[in-house]
């Protein structure tokens, strides 16, 4: 196993670590406040909350002090803290908590002030943070972080985050340091390397350009998709940023070009999971595979040819959730997401490709497959996709049949999207992940209410006598004006009509019906019951638009 | 017991950015139907953290003003229809 670098809580604390409104907050004068605070903490482990940056290290240095850890997680519902809180019996703190929770409030830092400064070293398999899973590939899952794990993971990140000077590059995020992806960037790249992060408001576009102007150049931002957009959009002014970085969430390679473009920085991904934590990162708009950080390995499992394990200096090696082919030992290419391989009809794809497939469209903002359920189908248990929906944000601008045009190129028929949703943007967290409680809630939202009440002609029926004497037939004529008054559909087009099947007066029948997005409906019309239950009587596609 | 009135008072400024508003969020109701006073966030109309992101670009393409996060301005700002059409009114360049 390769030397570790210094073990102490900050490395080198002469430096700035903070970059505040108030000006520089070095090193020293953090460990002062931070041994302060360590006093005033029982010795229990803490649920860090905290969204000021300062605050949220200080409580973090206080409780690794104390020979404790800090529990960090994305789920601030009420129960999942009480739960945490049970379970490992500790105490909240962070800003405006309910006061059902046990939680301890933060003095002002004036009053935080002790003679101790001490920058102890913490032994590498000190357990320094206990981070859970955002639930994006299942049920949220708790990964212990250890001390030197952290440390030598920072100093390997350090040539993606300040690639010209690393004692002088200045972090700045959009994200949560209680977070993985922030908690590595905004708090702990700071601690171990000669980095400083600016600390303060960082959400709107304002904010940043504020931030950024009021802080040390060059500067790093550390962003997601969403705020990425937001920044491109508003038209942000962001002079002297010398890198951004982003999650993979995924990030469009459209938004990519045009974030470079407007604010003349390369915009680097960062592969990772809460599990390792980032270990590769690749730029967006380059065809390049993703470049693993110097240090790590990646093996194949030789039990398991769809998985490779990550190997990191003083970490637990952790298969990853994703299938990626190698090239070379140090670069790769991400294949699909594990637990996401979709079986339609025989033919076999993953969601991640799909996905994929989508954003390339032109004008589209974000995107993503699903499968297509109706409120019967969401009944079941674990209901088999058999049709797919696609839910996309895009400009007005962007058709359907644009979309649906585009994807056919890349898109085998049975995968093809049924329907295309338009929401404002896709519930994703804030990190940029859509997780899969997010996405279910989607499906359901928008599940099909396809299954029409039964119905049947009675012999009454006006239409019916002097028809077929002797042979009573439902006409063809009824049978959809009935169709159409269920769908509630003010038909002006008919694009196709099949009749396969004869219905006689007091047959009882159903009719299912999809609706395609573009203000067409597709609909079939079974018998229920008798020797033919189950008999398509006739299919066939209606809209209310020419 | 109060019974709410169906129809809110809401000006003509408050009537456009509601309009705007729903369009920037894609909530699923009627503009007129948002009463002025209510809550955006939370228990009111139970927007989140991003639906800001998105509200406060709409106000910046919409009316030029550029919003930040000074923390108890912003709580105010956003808390409802009326206070965010105040702001905007009192902001206005020109």
């Amino acid at each position: 196993m390769p030397a570790l670098p210094d073990l102490s809580l900050i490395t080198t604390p002469g430096r700035p670590v903070f970059h505040t409104a108030a000006g520089p907050l070095c090193g020293t004068q953090l460990l002062s406040h931070a041994w302060a605070l360590a006093e005033r903490l029982p010795e229990r482990p803490i649920i860090n909350l905290h969204t000021n940056l300062v605050q949220f290290t200080l409580v973090f240095l206080a409780a690794m002090m104390k020979g404790q850890y800090c529990l960090l997680s994305s789920n601030h519902a009420v129960s999942q803290l009480m739960a945490l809180q049970q379970a490992h019996g500790a105490l909240c703190t962070g800003p405006s908590l309910p006061e059902s929770l046990a939680s301890l409030t933060l003095p002002p830092l004036a009053e935080l002030t002790s003679s101790r400064q001490d920058n102890i070293q913490l032994p590498a398999g000190h357990e320094a943070a206990h981070v859970f899973t955002s639930g994006s590939t299942g049920q949220a899952k708790v990964h212990k972080k250890r001390w030197g794990e952290l440390v030598a993971r920072s100093h390997a990140a350090l040539p993606l985050l300040a690639p010209s000077r690393p004692d002088g590059t200045t972090l700045l995020g959009t994200v949560p340091p209680y977070h993985m992806y922030g908690f590595e960037t905004l708090i702990l790249q700071s601690l171990h390397t000669p980095t400083a992060t600016a600390s303060g408001p960082c959400f709107f576009p304002g904010d940043v350009e504020k931030l950024l102007d009021s802080t040390p150049s060059p500067h790093t931002l550390i962003t997601t998709p969403i705020h990425l957009r937001s920044l491109t959009t508003a038209r942000a002014r962001l002079p002297g940023l010398e890198r951004i970085i982003s999650a993979s969430a995924p990030l469009p390679r459209e938004l990519a070009l045009e974030a470079e473009e407007r604010f003349h920085a390369p915009v680097m991904e960062i592969y990772g999971a809460t599990e390792t934590g980032s270990i590769a990162s690749r730029r967006t708009v380059s065809p390049d595979p993703w470049q693993l950080y110097d240090g790590l390995t990646l093996t194949a499992d030789p039990t398991d040819d769809q998985t490779h394990i990550c190997m990191a200096p003083h970490a637990t090696p952790h298969p990853l959730n994703d299938v990626i082919t190698m090239q070379g030992d140090r670069h790769f290419h991400l294949v699909d997401r594990k637990g996401d391989l979709l079986k339609i009809a025989g033919k076999r794809t993953s969601y991640g490709a799909l996905n994929k497939a989508l954003l390339q469209t032109d004008g589209l903002l974000d995107g993503c497959f699903a499968p297509l359920f109706s409120e019967e189908d969401l009944k079941e248990d674990q209901p088999e996709p058999t049709r797919l929906q696609a839910f996309i944000v895009a400009g007005t601008e962007v058709t359907t049949t644009a979309i649906m045009r585009a994807l056919r190129q890349h898109v085998d028929p049975v995968f093809m999207p049924r329907r295309l949703v338009r929401l404002s943007r896709l519930p994703r967290n804030p990190v940029g992940k859509l997780t899969r409680q997010a996405l279910e809630g989607l499906i359901r939202d928008h599940a099909e209410k396809r299954a029409h009440p039964p119905f049947s002609i009675p012999a009454s029926h006006p239409a019916l006598p002097g028809h077929f004497p002797g042979n009573p037939t439902v006409p063809g004529i009824t049978l959809l004006e009935r169709i159409f008054t269920l769908l509630e559909l003010d038909v002006r087009t008919i694009s196709t009509v099949k009749f396969l099947s004869v219905v006689r007066p007091g047959d009882p029948m159903q009719l299912l019906s999809s609706a395609l997005g573009n203000g067409q409906i597709r609909f079939t019309l079974h018998h229920l019951s008798g020797p033919l239950k189950g008999t398509v009587i006739l299919r066939g596609q209606a809209g209310s638009q020419p | 017991m109060t019974t709410v009135s169906a129809s809110h008072d809401q000006t003509p400024l408050e009537r456009e950015l509601a309009a705007h508003l729903t369009e920037a969020v894609q909530l699923d109701m009627d503009p007129l139907d948002i009463d002025p006073e209510m809550p955006l966030f939370g228990e009111g109309l139970g927007l989140d953290s991003i639906d800001v992101l998105e509200i406060a670009l709409m106000v910046n393409t919409q009316y030029g003003i550029k919003l930040e996060s000074h923390d108890d301005d912003n709580r105010k700002i956003f808390h409802s229809l009326r206070s965010l059409a105040h702001h905007i009114s009192t902001h206005r360049p020109g």
